[in-house]
């Protein structure tokens, strides 16, 4: 039964010619003895005349010239998602000599420069050994981390209840590793978890996540952002293996000892929340 | 009763079309390695369509900023991009994502930009005051409609996109594009109508 609901719910698609002819023809019959619907598809269509008359012009030579100078100066270089680390990763991070991944958070964002500076200081957290025996050594790093965090280790529950949430982690590892341990550490900046997982070949890496507005710093050290897996990626290269830290949604992830740009991209690509 | 008489008519995602996919290729492997000649090449063939849909949803005095990042953004993820769509559709709904998101994070900003960008953008060359009139009272009601129902709004009557290709700029189902184009005008027709604004 076509009536003013039937129309009005089809005005859309019969001025955008949407309609099959048979419902087209419904449509007009009942606009023609119909003088409000007649008069509201008249609306909608003079509405969409008066959008295309008004569209201002649009002038994007300039722009690309502005463009040109941010292309110059950014450091976010594409990289393929499957390809093997590229030269350039090395020849950047190469000139890291001493390892000191500062685990920095700011909890009262509006602190001034000296307040952060301090903190910077009293924050400081010495990863060295962490990074050079996450691969062959992961137990004993976590160990470490653990007595100095008031650490300990919990499952899935526990850890959901500790931290007021669920690690994504506990959604499960990768494919071609094992989830071994999950520790809380209560770290100065926050809460967080850290997470063993076991290659096939008996390797580890570490990953850590909190979740806080709080971004990870790799201090001084140089460091490359990058896109993996569509999010922005924080790399350092320490010990021939790779410091990656990403943001999702408002979860902050950091991987200690990845082997490669592919199973960076791996990982951020499987870490759902 | 006339069909449309004032509609474009509807199409697809076609820029790149005027482009032979080898050709378009090899610019998009040449600007994922960094090729400025090939980014440009690629920025001038998206860019104008694309800083139009940025510009409605984020408001004029924004849309300079928006586009420099998406153009960024997009150079950056252009290696993953694998011709299963257009080049055109995917970018389209990289910016139209990016500008949404942009909203979402400037929420407390976004009355403050429209309010420039009515200020600024009314038509450069009226044809006549009631035609500047409409315009300014098209921009405010625009105002009060949500930053997704002006790109759908923009896409439709400006663009002349059919509903398959909304769809997948916005990737939702083509079976709603109808009903969220209806509600969206009906939005937009009652707030022109509270304006003063007459057909």
């Amino acid at each position: 039964m076509v009536n003013c609901d039937w129309v009005e719910e089809r005005l859309s698609a019969y001025i955008d010619n949407e309609l099959s002819s048979q419902e087209r023809i419904a449509f007009e019959a009942h606009c023609d003895h119909c003088n409000s619907c007649r008069a509201l598809t008249a609306e909608y269509q003079a509405i969409g005349k008066l959008m295309r008359q008004s569209e201002a012009r649009v002038d994007t030579t300039s722009l690309w010239e502005r463009l040109e100078h941010r292309l110059d100066d950014n450091h976010v270089v594409p990289i393929s998602t499957k390809s093997q680390p590229k030269n350039w990763v090395y020849a950047i991070l190469a000139t890291a000599a001493s390892v000191a991944l500062i685990w920095f958070v700011a909890k009262n964002p509006t602190s001034n420069h000296g307040d952060v500076t301090h903190q910077h200081a009293a924050l400081a957290v010495d990863f060295q050994e962490v990074i050079r025996t996450a691969k062959s050594e992961p137990k004993a790093a976590i160990a470490k981390l653990v007595a100095k965090y008031q650490g300990k280790e919990l499952d899935a529950k526990a850890t959901a209840s500790y931290l007021g949430y669920e690690p994504a982690i506990f959604k499960g590892a990768p494919e071609g590793f094992t989830r071994v341990s999950t520790h809380v550490l209560n770290m100065p900046c926050c809460k967080c978890s850290a997470s063993i997982c076991e290659r096939k070949d008996g390797t580890s890496l570490i990953i850590f996540e909190h979740k806080d507005e709080q971004p990870v710093w790799f201090g001084d050290l140089p460091s490359i952002e990058t896109q993996c897996s569509g999010k922005t990626c924080k790399i350092i290269e320490a010990a021939g293996q790779l410091a990656v830290s990403w943001k999702s949604e408002d979860r902050q992830l950091t991987m200690i000892g990845a082997n490669d740009i592919s199973e960076v991209n791996q990982w951020v690509a499987s870490m759902k929340l | 009763m006339q069909q449309s008489e004032s509609s474009n008519p509807q199409k697809p995602m076609q820029l790149t079309a005027s482009v032979p996919i080898d050709e378009l290729k090899k610019w998009v492997r040449n600007a994922t390695s960094g090729d400025r000649e090939c980014q440009k090449r690629i920025y001038e063939l998206l860019a104008p369509r694309i800083y139009r849909v940025i510009r409605k949803i984020v408001g004029v005095s924004d849309a300079d900023d928006v586009m420099q990042d998406f153009v960024i953004h997009l150079f950056a993820k252009l290696g993953q991009f694998r011709f299963e769509s257009s080049l055109e559709t995917w970018a389209h709904r990289m910016a139209v994502n990016q500008s949404l998101q942009y909203l979402r994070k400037n929420s407390r900003e976004e009355q403050r930009a429209l309010k420039v960008a009515q200020a600024t953008e009314m038509t450069k060359n009226p044809s006549s005051q009631n035609q500047a009139d409409d315009a300014e009272v098209l921009q405010l009601a625009m105002e009060q409609i949500s930053g997704e129902q002006r790109a759908l709004l923009h896409m439709k009557e400006v663009e002349g996109l059919g509903y398959e290709a909304i769809a997948s700029v916005l990737g939702i189902p083509e079976g709603t594009v109808g009903s969220r184009l209806n509600k969206a005008r009906k939005e937009l027709r009652t707030s022109l109508i509270q304006l003063g604004w007459e057909a």
